[in-house]
């Protein structure tokens, strides 16, 4: 298991190698002059021109800007960003913390509902209510974030007026709460005020439902194929002839089986909606890092777009370590092919 | 095979629904008006989008000097709100020299700074305070700036650092400024936010600290409000600055700005009772907004224009005929209706109507395909072809510039002129225009500070050319009333040079006047005393809520 990790982690390096390369070059493909981008109509007097690109050290050769950002981040130095001169760490974690949350709560209705209609539709297979799900599982996976936002909003928010438009806390009513460490669940649970908490939890049900619905729809397709597979093996027939009960077989056989397959999506899972939280996070003013890197890139803040993407892949793979060490531990085979 | 488990999945499915509706069903209403929260008041203003830090005189945006000038800080003197005429505020009056050159400052008495968590000021507001702004804005070598390198763009290009010679502090309550160059828009542009007054006692402890750049995250000024706390992309909160110089106009305890960047979310959340004030919607929301009653919309013709300028440098461009001729052929009205959905006026000249020195003689354009032919045919014109760019984005003076060069192009080709339409990523767009490449460019401009040389100069004159000149028109006629205008105080006067200046650019053609939009704001119910400005600002002295 050991030399499997380590494994993984050393073939991060031409991974992160690649990574700093392609976006570094990348960012800089992307047609817009940086100095005027934050002067929009104004006329750039060329001597500012000049003393702004060296404080952001664009001044440089090309090779020897990437060779500084290659330094510096060896040395655990981001940067800072262009526009509000804050370090990009600093603004990451700030980010991080929001999206994470709601990558997390989208993952947990994803994982609980896909995994039931998985769970169901297999057990049902070949009737109304397997075609039903599986439809229905369709639908959800091609519903784009986009329109399902505002419907949602539309009919939760605006029409019945259940639940928030967007934000994070009812600034007015909770006025005297603060985030703890970024996150605004932390805080409104540790100031003790329920209500407060409450209503934290009920601005992340609209986008969290956003957010899933494309990996819940996934994991009960990839679970429903799955558990028939399972089914299907020779070892199952031999439970029954054992004659195990029903529920012995789905729970210690078919289940553990089954979740190998389900937790390797749902790990490809979190990539994808790392993607989705963009979306989201537009639509419902979500101050995640979706938002931060897409503000990054449109208005050419290098050291966010840089940054920014190389700490969200180090996180997803992260992620993605996690998921293989966990599905080693439930696969055996796993490890020792390691 | 049905089974036990099958009724736990059925049942965990259920109940995963069942959570999810009794969250959506479980909770009270949750609007909420801007106003008594324990029993103070409080409001919140949607803004859109996160300022660039609290140092005004580093940025340029709107956005920032909302967050930061406007509600932080003073300056020596200020727009009066609602107009672009100057009135008193830091500085109590002021007294020019007979030559022009030395403007001495009395300052208010009295003045305090701002109390918070991370500074407590020992002293009153004073000369030394104007001083260091003032210097700052001018004088690279001065410490703080070798503490905490920054660039000032606005300052740029207003010219400060050439024209200001000297500030000098006479007394606590005296500051001479001496510039090198009479310039009639010198209060004008102090008035910018760019230039509101910093502490120098908290600057100076921030660098002994090593900590200068927290200038830019952990403001003190002495405006009507003190920064409680910032979250990135979520909020702003605000608390009564309560030893305000002024405090008889500020009615709010606490002031939040929700950032939300959506248009969309912001009309929502308007709507929807969690915000009480949101600028920057799309035509369709305001509509919505006016239909729905549940919110006041107000509007005012905004103080831009937008415009198209046409390379003169071009040589088929050259011809003032030819020039003529484009602007005949566009169909200005059915722009302003379909472009600006009717809320837009259509452009007589480069300046607003509302802004002083304009020429009120001058009149929109006609539409007239036929003069534009023979004007053509008389130049020699005729098979003309134009590169026409339109911005890739929305500007207040444009909210798109695709759909009015589309339009053009159609109203130019029943003259015979054939258009190509080409765009570019923002930054890219203005880069390439201001270089000369473009024969035709859609832009636009936002007035400053409320003074005629802020358009004329800046757009038209050749100091200009390579810059926001984008038709590289260099006429000395024109230029010398320009700069004459700058070295003459007295208003009346200037305003004669200006509409001789603006005489000459109506013969001229070097850009086509298109439209002045109309800015809006939505308003909740409950809010009273907004006033939208004319140079765009967003100001909360004198706001209210019942």
């Amino acid at each position: 298991m050991f030399a499997f990790i380590l494994r993984r982690i050393l073939l991060m390096i031409p991974i992160y190698i690649g990574l700093t390369i392609s976006t570094f070059t990348l960012i800089r493909l992307v047609p817009g002059d940086v100095v005027q981008v934050m002067m929009g109509e104004r006329t750039v007097d060329p001597a500012l021109r000049a003393e702004m690109l060296t404080r952001l050290g664009l001044d440089k050769p090309i090779i020897v800007q990437y060779w500084d950002y290659l330094v510096r981040i060896l040395s655990g130095d981001f940067g800072e960003t262009f526009r509000t001169r804050t370090p990009v760490l600093q603004d990451f974690f700030h980010h991080f913390v929001p999206t994470l949350e709601l990558a997390i709560c989208a993952m947990i209705i994803a994982s609980i509902v896909g995994v039931s209609l998985g769970i169901a539709a297999a057990l049902k297979r070949g009737t109304w209510l397997d075609y039903a799900l599986m439809s229905g599982a369709l639908a959800g996976y091609s519903m784009p974030i986009y329109l399902l936002g505002p419907i949602l909003t539309g009919i939760f928010a605006h029409y019945l007026g259940l639940l928030p438009v967007s934000g994070v806390i009812n600034i007015i009513e909770f006025i005297d709460i603060e985030p703890k460490y970024g996150s605004w669940l932390l805080g409104s649970a540790l100031s003790g005020n329920l209500a407060a908490f409450w209503d934290v939890v009920k601005h992340f049900i609209l986008p969290s439902i956003a957010l899933s619905t494309i990996p819940m729809a996934m994991i009960a397709r990839m679970t429903r194929s799955a558990m028939l597979e399972v089914l299907g093996e020779d070892y199952i027939r031999t439970a029954k002839a054992k004659g195990l009960s029903p529920t012995r077989i789905i729970l210690v056989h078919v289940l553990r089986n089954t979740m190998i397959t389900v937790i390797t999506v749902i790990g490809l899972q979190m990539a994808q909606l790392m993607a989705g939280a963009i979306l989201t996070e537009t639509i419902f003013s979500w101050p995640g890092v979706g938002t931060w890197l897409l503000d990054g890139f449109f208005s050419r803040d290098y050291p966010i777009v840089q940054n920014g993407i190389l700490l969200v892949a180090t996180m997803l793979m992260f992620i993605s370590l996690l998921v293989d060490i966990t599905y080693g531990l439930i696969n055996p085979r796993i490890r020792h092919a390691a | 095979m049905k089974t036990p488990f099958f009724k736990l999945t059925t049942l965990a499915t259920i109940v995963a629904g069942a959570v999810g509706l009794t969250a959506c069903g479980g909770g009270d209403k949750t609007t909420t008006d801007s106003g008594s929260a324990n029993g103070s008041k409080t409001l919140v203003y949607c803004s859109e989008g996160s300022p660039g830090g609290f140092d005004h005189a580093q940025f340029t945006d709107g956005t920032s000097f909302d967050a930061s000038a406007h509600t932080l800080f003073n300056g020596l003197v200020e727009f009066k709100i609602g107009t672009t005429e100057l009135e008193p505020s830091l500085a109590e009056k002021w007294d020019i020299s007979e030559d022009g050159l030395t403007y001495t400052f009395h300052l208010r008495p009295g003045v305090k700074f701002h109390t918070t968590d991370y500074f407590t000021p020992s002293r009153d507001f004073n000369a030394d305070d104007v001083v260091f702004t003032l210097k700052r804005l001018t004088d690279k070598d001065l410490p703080f700036n070798k503490a905490y390198p920054a660039e000032f763009p606005y300052a740029s290009d207003m010219a400060l650092p050439e024209l200001i010679k000297s500030v000098e502090k006479v007394d606590d309550h005296t500051v001479k400024v001496v510039l090198n160059d009479v310039n009639a828009t010198f209060l004008s542009n102090l008035a910018m936010p760019f230039a509101y007054i910093h502490s120098a006692e908290y600057a100076d402890k921030l660098a002994a600290d090593g900590k200068a750049a927290n200038l830019n995250t952990e403001p003190v000024g002495t405006g009507p409000f003190i920064l409680k706390s910032y979250q990135k992309d979520q909020q702003i909160r605000y608390v009564k600055h309560p030893d305000y110089w002024n405090k008889d106009i500020v009615h709010l305890d606490n002031l939040i700005f929700a950032i939300t960047k959506d248009s969309g979310v912001r009309a929502q959340k308007m709507e929807a009772g969690e915000c009480s004030v949101s600028r920057y919607n799309k035509v369709a929301e305001i509509e919505a907004a006016k239909k729905s009653g549940k919110i006041n919309v107000e509007s005012r013709e905004g103080y831009n224009t937008g415009y198209m300028a046409l390379n003169v440098e071009k040589p088929k461009l050259a011809d003032a005929r030819v020039r003529q001729a484009l602007d005949l052929a566009i169909d200005k009205d059915a722009i302003i209706q379909a472009v600006y959905a009717g809320a837009g006026t259509r452009a007589a000249g480069l300046l607003p109507p509302s802004q002083w020195g304009v020429d009120t003689e001058l009149k929109p354009s006609e539409f007239n395909t036929e003069k534009a032919k023979a004007l053509l045919a008389e130049a020699g014109a005729t098979d003309l072809e134009i590169d026409l760019w339109y911005m890739p984005v929305q500007r207040p003076y444009n909210p798109n510039a695709k759909l009015m060069a589309e339009m053009i192009q159609a109203d130019w080709a029943k003259a015979g002129i054939k258009a190509k339409l080409v765009t570019y990523e923002w930054g890219e767009y203005l880069q390439r225009a201001k270089s000369g490449e473009p024969d035709a460019v859609l832009i636009g401009w936002t007035g400053d500070n409320g003074d005629p040389d802020n358009w004329l100069g800046n757009l038209l004159s050749c100091n200009g050319v390579g810059g926001s000149n984008y038709a590289r028109y260099c006429n000395k006629a024109f230029d010398s009333l320009v700069v004459d205008a700058r070295s003459i105080t007295d208003q009346d006067e200037r305003s004669k040079k200006y509409i001789e200046a603006q005489r000459i650019i109506a013969k001229d053609v070097p850009q086509i006047y298109l439209a002045h939009s109309v800015t809006d704001v939505l308003l909740a119910k409950n809010v009273k005393g907004f006033v939208l400005e004319p140079l765009g600002n967003t100001r909360f002295e004198g706001v209210s809520v019942e």
